[in-house]
């Protein structure tokens, strides 16, 4: 009695163990087994994509008309994988068994591309594109600017591109202005910045909205915007703007004589943030801005009406309430009379589709993708199909009912359809301004200030940069973004006198390879010309 | 005495005490097979520090670098700040944090009304069970310079509004006392518990003497509790350069950034956002070597001057 007690407990534990060792094994079995069947169920119609998941706005992938659609059409099945936060899991998604066939609207720099190409993670692209997908190898063929920000240090390419012929669209980040409060004051548009700072002050003085309580702010937006939206706007302003808004979120500028220059150690950064400082301290310049105000709080206090001035590409993100209260602004005239837009690369996305080297038939997939660059499939991508989600009206197409009585809006009201809306970074064409416009049955906004004389004469694509480059520069791009992040906040908010600790942050920035830096850019630069 | 009794039994009775206990050997052997799975085994990861990680070759195969990842991050330009806001507010968290709960819990084994006694000590740690997210939430909104509670407050009484979570030297109060409001109540829990071990009769014996109740807690309860408050000292002295990661990474911003970049959000922003995993590595490597250190000696420390310690 005792004995066999004592054995099934033996037993017992012995059987555990050996669960969980199994239990591992067994696992792991089964998780290849699972990729095997997979695989088999996979025909050479059938492709998986990883990509952000929207689906708290929208339909699942899956469920989308659109892809419901293009699967009728190109005969492709996609087996999407929709993942939120994806900036933060995509390294990590690396280190999976078997990678998804392509990274769908993922976001990776060109330093990770060619680490990851080079690695033979990502499939080079350049000889399927040529054979498989002849609407963007036109692109590259007819656009230099296009093949030289696409190519990799290497010499090829990883990625398909979002791109976005269209300086009046979504690549530009332009400054509304509250045009009530405007002409509650009867006041003009402002045209310079010293009438911009003028206008501001008098938002916040002297009760524009009319309800006899103080709470007009000047410039406000959620708090951490201001380095990314307004600073780099007035770096045009101030003569350190010439390169666009990618060329400035690296901190560098180009410049009279052509070459690369840095931003944050300028003497027309030094104006900027006296600018900003001044206003600041005037309260021209929300206090809070650079703590404390979320996306939500700002877009309740806008139905206020407490809002005087902000960033952004469109108006709809102060919310459909308030956004016709304001006027854009493209550019201010600088104290010396300078001026250039913020305004991107026509290369907007340089990593929109990415092959992984577990991709059956790269080939299938690039054909898939490469009607979005073709005329048609721009107008799929954004209108979807005639008599479907859209109509002819006087030669417009013109989204269906539904879409443009959507309850929240007819950008979201076409996200329930179709998925190229937002300019998001997708593989694909973007359409004019026109013609979007006119799919809500409105008419695109002119802007008599956005010339050839106001753009940045040269806007540039993330700079090809070798493996080592990439590695040296990165960690010191981390450290002055840190640092300028920092000093940004004591110049403007006026903790730090900024004439008296000038030297000082320089001499900081020097100390963190800032010099090495520029040397790597300018290098880079070079070679992006030469090509 | 106990430990006298046991040598009697040793070393003849080895085997026979281990077949005597050998129920809990077999018990023993479920967590400690989960220990070895999910604990140990994992920790040959920390190669990956002296090596430069990348998901296409793998742990094993990615090339070996030696030290280079310590090197970088010793001479980093941000090292000395993020090493001082990280002891600045844990050794600020530790000094408050530790003799918070069991002053409050002294206080609370005073309370001689039973039922009031329950109520008050279930307020004080409801907020443990609030989610980390949820207080900041309730920090910003009641610190906020424009429409916060404690700054209206301020300015009834004539004060100019203070930024308490854009200034770089309010940060660390900010931080630390609202962990405390947030944790002081559950802490006291443990302190609770080893009081109500104490025989009632001390008290009493006490009390015919005529002892005042402050002489009575200082000669009765607090050696009564002096082992837990050792063991818990030691153990949050263990993890004194681990600040609550969460925590600091909602609370930050470029406006406090000056105080407020602590080991663990330095970590994850080279680790996870910028994908060096093996420079985060190290510098996780370097965090847990020092809580290690640490340990060690405040548990030799005790090991010298009290009778208890952890080992």
């Amino acid at each position: 009695m005792f004995r066999s007690r004592k054995g099934k407990v033996v037993l017992l534990g012995t059987l555990m163990m050996a669960l969980l060792v199994t239990g591992c094994g067994g696992n792991s079995g089964g998780s290849t087994e699972n990729n095997k069947s997979s695989e088999s169920g996979k025909t050479s119609s059938s492709i998986s994509f990883l990509r952000p998941s929207w689906n708290n706005l929208r339909p699942a992938s899956k469920d989308l008309w659109m892809w419901q659609e293009y699967e009728k059409m190109s005969g492709v099945q996609v087996e999407w994988e929709e993942l939120s936060d994806i900036g933060e899991k995509k390294n990590v998604i690396l280190t999976r068994k078997q990678l998804p066939d392509a990274f769908y609207q993922v976001d990776w720099s060109n330093g990770e591309l060619l680490k990851y190409g080079q690695q033979g993670l990502f499939l080079p692209l350049e000889d399927l594109i040529k054979e498989h997908a002849p609407n963007l190898q036109k692109l590259l063929d007819e656009n230099e600017d296009i093949r030289k920000g696409l190519t990799s240090a290497d010499g090829h390419i990883y990625a398909t591109p979002y791109l976005d012929p269209y300086p009046e669209g979504n690549r530009t980040i332009r400054l509304y202005i509250n045009k009530k409060w405007l002409d509650n004051l009867g006041m003009e548009v402002p045209k310079t910045t010293a009438e911009l700072e003028e206008a501001l002050n008098a938002f916040v003085t002297q009760d524009p909205n009319g309800n006899g309580v103080n709470d007009e702010q000047g410039w406000y937006m959620p708090s951490g915007s201001l380095g990314w939206t307004f600073e780099q706007m007035m770096m045009g302003s101030f003569g350190i703007g010439n390169g666009g808004r990618k060329a400035l979120g690296n901190f560098i500028y180009v410049d009279d004589n052509d070459e690369i220059q840095l931003t944050i150690a300028s003497d027309g950064y030094k104006e900027v943030l006296k600018y900003e400082n001044r206003m600041y301290e005037s309260g021209a310049i929300n206090k809070q801005a650079f703590s404390g105000v979320d996306y939500d709080k700002w877009t309740a206090d806008a139905a206020k009406d407490t809002v005087g001035a902000w960033n952004w590409a469109a108006p709809d993100y102060i919310g459909e309430s308030v956004k016709n209260d304001f006027v854009p602004i493209n550019v201010l005239a600088g104290p010396d009379g300078d001026t250039a837009s913020l305004t991107d690369s026509q290369v907007a996305g340089a990593s929109s589709l990415v092959i992984t080297k577990d991709a059956k038939d790269p080939g299938a997939i690039l054909k898939w993708v490469d009607y979005f660059y073709s005329e048609e499939g721009s107008v799929f991508g954004y209108l979807g199909k005639e008599g479907v989600t859209y109509n002819m009206e006087d030669s417009n197409m013109v989204y269906i009912d539904e879409i443009l009585n959507y309850k929240d809006g007819i950008g979201l009201g076409a996200f329930q359809y179709v998925d190229n809306v937002y300019g998001g970074y997708f593989p694909y064409i973007e359409l004019s301004p026109e013609i979007r416009a006119a799919a809500g049955r409105q008419e695109a906004p002119v802007y008599t200030d956005l010339t050839e004389e106001t753009l940045p004469g040269v806007t540039l694509p993330d700079l090809p940069a070798t493996q080592e480059e990439a590695n040296e520069s990165s960690s010191i791009v981390a450290d002055l973004g840190n640092y300028v992040g920092q000093m940004r906040v004591e110049f403007v908010t006026g903790t730090k006198d900024i004439d008296q600790e000038w030297d000082n942050y320089i001499a900081q920035l020097k100390k963190m390879g800032s010099d090495k830096y520029l040397q790597i850019k300018q290098e880079q630069y070079k070679r992006y010309k030469e090509s | 005495m106990e430990s006298s009794v046991r040598k009697k039994l040793l070393p003849s009775a080895k085997g026979k005490s281990f077949l005597k206990q050998r129920w809990l050997y077999i018990m023993m052997l479920l967590p400690l097979t989960s220990l070895i799975i999910w604990n140990y085994i994992p920790m040959y990861g920390i190669i990956i520090s002296f090596k430069d990680y990348s998901p296409a070759f793998g742990i094993l195969h990615s090339p070996w670098v030696g030290f280079d990842h310590f090197e970088r991050f010793f001479n980093a330009f941000y090292f000395k700040d993020v090493i001082i806001n990280t002891l600045r507010i844990s050794l600020y968290s530790l000094a408050v944090g530790v003799p918070l709960p069991i002053i409050l819990a002294l206080m609370f084994n005073e309370i001689r009304n039973k039922k009031y006694k329950s109520i008050v000590q279930t307020i004080s740690y409801i907020p443990n069970f609030i989610s980390v997210i949820i207080i900041v939430g309730m920090v910003m909104f009641f610190t906020s310079p424009v429409d916060g509670v404690i700054n209206a407050v301020i300015q009834y009484f004539g004060g100019e509004p203070i930024d308490f979570i854009g200034n770089p030297r309010l940060f660390p109060h900010v931080f630390v006392w609202s962990g405390i409001w947030q944790s002081v109540g559950w802490g006291t829990l443990i302190y609770t518990a080893a009081m109500s071990g104490i025989p009632q009769d001390q008290y009493e014996a006490a009390y015919i003497e005529g002892a005042s109740r402050l002489k009575c807690i200082w000669y009765i309860t607090i050696p009564a509790i002096m082992p837990t408050i050792v063991i818990c000292t030691i153990l949050a002295t263990g993890s004194v350069m681990s600040v609550g990661f969460e925590k600091v990474l909602l609370m930050q911003n470029d406006a406090n950034l000056a105080t407020s970049e602590v080991l663990s959000t330095y970590m994850y922003k080279a680790g996870i956002l910028n994908a060096e995993y093996s420079f985060s590595a190290a510098v996780g490597f370097f965090n847990n070597l020092i809580n290690f250190i640490v340990l060690y000696l405040v548990n030799k420390f005790a090991q010298k001057f009290s009778e208890t310690s952890l080992w």
